[in-house]
């Protein structure tokens, strides 16, 4: 039961010789209020909280949603005394998410396993529940975060909320937003669509025809099955992405999401003084596959080149760190094999387009996904996969490409996938 | 070496001898009691089909006649048991389904169609007790010394393992060639997995369910939560495979190294790999054994990758929580892959899963369009937000 907060008893009368009252002190700003600075933000805030029985939020590559994500439960809780469940998609994210509440003042709990390290909060308000004992207090409101998988395991009755927040809500599945749906009324979808969709290991083609299929990515599924009690507010800049960049991608995986740069102005300067462009492409021959030597090294020794470059932004200018850098693959063996080659380097972020999804740095070394192959499959056509590589970078990105590729996509069968990336490729070897 | 090199070698080899190089040394599909082989092709706007069970002659059929012929041969709900569908064109079964839809309602073929729903259905798990696509299951099976390419034909198949014929019948020769030996571990787990679905299914269509209907919302999400779980175990299975794991070492997916205990810390335990391609990741638990990839029989142990570093230009894993029957001694080979799925978790986690959908309580749960109830919402929240650009 939800208990009314206690009003504030009236101040006693001023007598004759009292001092002038002072003029009232603004009222302290909601740590959260930042939310209400941006129109589009308020707007989602003000879906949820007037009761929207589910609110979708379209966003581009480096728009602020875990942000959003984090302001917008914060204020639920904090302000309207609802209890918010967040679901993540890994339990990084998950992770991330209580953090930045945390900062905020929000204490959120967020759920973890008990056989794993707990991560560390940063000292903020939010905190780490182990094992089952988890529960919303007991008045006003709160936020619990948790994986999606950790939520389909969970007891609803013992965790019911009032508003589910599905973060990277284009990661998980309209069957799991369905399961989630047994948590709360209202549903809130905050992510990406043009970025990678729900890994699913069993075969779907009983729905392959179908729009709201359980595999479908969770938010296109719920406007095709109930769009009109849906409300899209829709997320239209990036501030990671530069000009060059968006001008890349938003035509080629968000035909139907414009959205511009609105990235403050940032570049690389190489070792002889030269600007490097935001975007540019090196060519490797290859002949042993997806895992050939020469791919690998490629990626290696371009990120250790762009340790030799300055960062210029609107702050100055500095050294470009391994800090700085990520390497993105498109498989695993590949992502292993160039940490490996860049074992010295432990801070530079090397990892496949899966495992950094929602991640960003200065610069980014790519290696196409269609590298090694003379065959184009439907894993290394995947625009979500190649979508999520091309958009990590802030100031610029190298793609090492196969000189064989453009022959290989000119051979291929002409779908919308192989003629994307042909046009993408041609942009990026013009 | 890179996998594709590994594949390479394996079709110069099966080139150079003449046989088909094992992929498996298991088999990958399990026998079924009643094998039915099955051609389907359009006449026209009618589906016709060519129809073979052990020791009968193939029969042929068009429309109503295609349903007739395929109930004497057990497609049937009403069978105790239920028939396996085994065709080396994946055509047949989008065609089968288009014959099933011709099926009246009201009479014997009904429970003809609601059979073949049935395979359409259970097409997706991998487990062969319901349907074989042999091309698949052959793929998975064997490496044949031609190209890629031309593994997708089935003469190129029946020409490498010496089978003559080329009717209906020949794909229960097929069958039989692809079922020998033992099967993979856990295809036990998944065949009872397919029983009950039958059991499901027939009972559901005494009861009135209409197999023609689309699946409801929550029917269609436990079903890929089966099917994912039917892929991982399957997935797992593989890597149980001495001969798969040959292969798997050029993935990353199995990791070869030398054992080298971390000083007096019990259960701690690091592996030296001469690979950097490894797919294991900290956080991921894994089992291993003192051995090659080979190996088989011996005592494993468990653990967990809690670090993965390159010093000397090795990939070092460390293992924490490793369980010390079967751990290995200094400098012995070592092969990791990981953990598989607990069948009895992977139960337990679709009955919850179930339950949330059975709640009924949401919108989302049950399908049907919902109804905003409204709160109030103070006035700086609806000044800024009402409108959004």
């Amino acid at each position: 039961m939800r208990t009314i907060p206690m009003l504030t008893p009236p101040a006693p009368a001023p007598t004759a010789q009292a001092a002038p009252a002072p003029v009232p002190a603004a009222p302290p700003r909601h740590p959260a209020a930042a939310i209400l600075d941006d129109p589009v933000t308020a707007g989602v805030l003000h879906s949820a909280w007037s009761g929207d029985p589910a609110v979708v939020v379209p966003s581009p590559p480096g728009a602020g949603k875990t942000r959003l994500v984090a302001l917008l439960a914060a204020t639920l809780a904090g302000r309207a005394d609802l209890r918010v469940g967040i679901a993540a998609q890994t339990r990084d994210q998950a992770a991330e998410i209580a953090r930045r509440l945390g900062v905020l003042g929000c204490p959120a709990r967020l759920v973890w396993p008990a056989k794993r390290p707990a991560p560390d909060l940063g000292g903020g308000a939010a905190t780490v529940v182990q094992g089952r004992a988890v529960r919303y207090t007991t008045s006003g409101g709160g936020v619990i975060v948790a994986t999606t998988a950790r939520w389909t395991i969970t007891d609803p009755s013992a965790l019911a909320c009032d508003v589910m927040v599905v973060d990277e809500a284009w990661q998980a599945t309209y069957a799991d937003l369905g399961a989630l749906g047994a948590f709360a009324p209202q549903v809130v979808c905050v992510g990406d669509p043009g970025q990678i969709d729900p890994v699913v290991t069993g075969l779907t083609r009983r729905w392959d025809q179908s729009p709201t299929g359980p595999h479908v990515p969770a938010p296109a599924a719920l406007l095709a099955a109930h769009g009109d009690a849906v409300s899209v507010v829709t997320l239209r800049h990036t501030w990671r992405l530069g000009p060059d960049t968006t001008a890349l991608i938003q035509p080629a995986f968000y035909p139907d999401l414009p959205f511009t740069s609105r990235r403050p102005h940032e570049h690389l300067t190489g070792a002889d003084g030269h600007r490097l462009p935001e975007i540019a492409a090196r060519s490797v021959t290859a002949s042993g596959g997806t895992g050939d030597p020469a791919l690998i090294g490629a990626c290696a020794d371009r990120a250790r080149a762009l340790l030799g470059t300055t960062l210029t932004t609107t702050e100055g200018t500095r050294p470009v760190t391994p800090g700085d850098l990520a390497v993105v693959a498109s498989h695993v063996s590949q992502a292993a094999a160039v940490r490996a080659m860049l074992a010295d380097l432990p801070d530079v972020l090397v990892g496949t387009a899966n495992q950094l999804q929602g991640m960003e740095r200065v610069a980014a070394v790519v290696l196409h996904p269609l590298a090694g192959y003379r065959d184009p499959n439907a894993f290394g056509t995947d625009l979500g996969r190649t979508c999520v590589m091309l958009s990590r970078h802030r100031a610029h990105l190298t793609v090492i490409t196969d000189d064989a590729t453009p022959d290989v996509l000119r051979e291929a069968e002409q779908d919308t996938a192989t003629t994307t990336h042909r046009a993408l490729l041609d942009a990026l070897l013009a | 070496m890179t996998v594709e090199w590994f594949d390479l070698g394996q079709r110069l080899h099966a080139a150079r001898t003449g046989q088909p190089v094992a992929r498996l040394a298991h088999a990958p599909v399990v026998a079924g009691p009643v094998p039915v082989a099955v051609r389907a092709r359009l006449d026209g706007n009618r589906v016709s089909v060519a129809v073979a069970t052990p020791g009968t002659p193939p029969v042929t059929g068009t429309g109503p006649a295609a349903l007739e012929v395929l109930g004497a041969a057990g497609v049937t709900l009403a069978a105790e048991r239920a028939a396996t569908l085994v065709t080396d064109d994946p055509a047949t079964l989008p065609l089968l389904g288009r014959l099933a839809l011709s099926a009246r309602r009201d009479d014997d073929h009904d429970t003809v169609g609601a059979h073949i729903a049935w395979w359409r259905d259970r097409a997706d798990y991998p487990t062969g007790r319901a349907v074989v696509e042999t091309l698949d299951a052959c793929r998975a099976r064997w490496t044949l010394g031609v190209a890629p390419d031309a593994e997708r034909h089935p003469a190129t198949w029946r020409r490498w393992l010496g089978i003559t014929d080329d009717s209906v019948t020949d794909l229960l020769e097929l069958h039989d060639r692809l079922t020998e030996g033992d099967p993979l571990r856990w295809l036990d787990v998944l065949t009872e997995d397919d029983e009950y679905a039958y059991a499901t299914a027939q009972s559901e269509h005494s009861d009135g369910f209409d197999w023609r209907r689309t699946d409801s919302t929550s029917r269609a999400a436990l079903g890929l939560r089966s099917r994912c779980d039917a892929a991982d175990l399957y997935a797992a299975a593989l890597l149980t495979d001495p001969v798969y794991r040959r292969r798997a070492v050029h993935t990353g997916h199995v990791v070869t190294g030398t054992a080298r205990p971390v000083g007096g810390q019990l259960g701690r335990l690091e592996v030296v790999c001469g690979r950097l391609d490894a797919r294991l990741r900290p956080g991921n638990d894994v089992t291993g054994w003192a051995g090659t990839p080979g190996t088989t029989g011996g005592p494993t142990f468990t653990g967990t990758v809690s670090a993965a570093t390159v010093r000397g230009g090795n990939l070092v894993l460390a293992l924490t929580g490793t369980s010390r029957i079967g751990a290995p001694v200094s400098g012995a080979p070592v092969t990791l892959i990981p953990a598989s799925p607990s069948p009895s978790w992977q139960q337990k986690s679709r009955r919850s899963y179930r339950a949330l959908y059975s709640a009924r309580r949401s919108w989302l749960t049950t399908g049907r369009t919902p109804t905003p109830t409204r709160r109030p919402v103070p006035l700086d929240v609806l000044v800024a937000g009402a409108e959004p650009s």
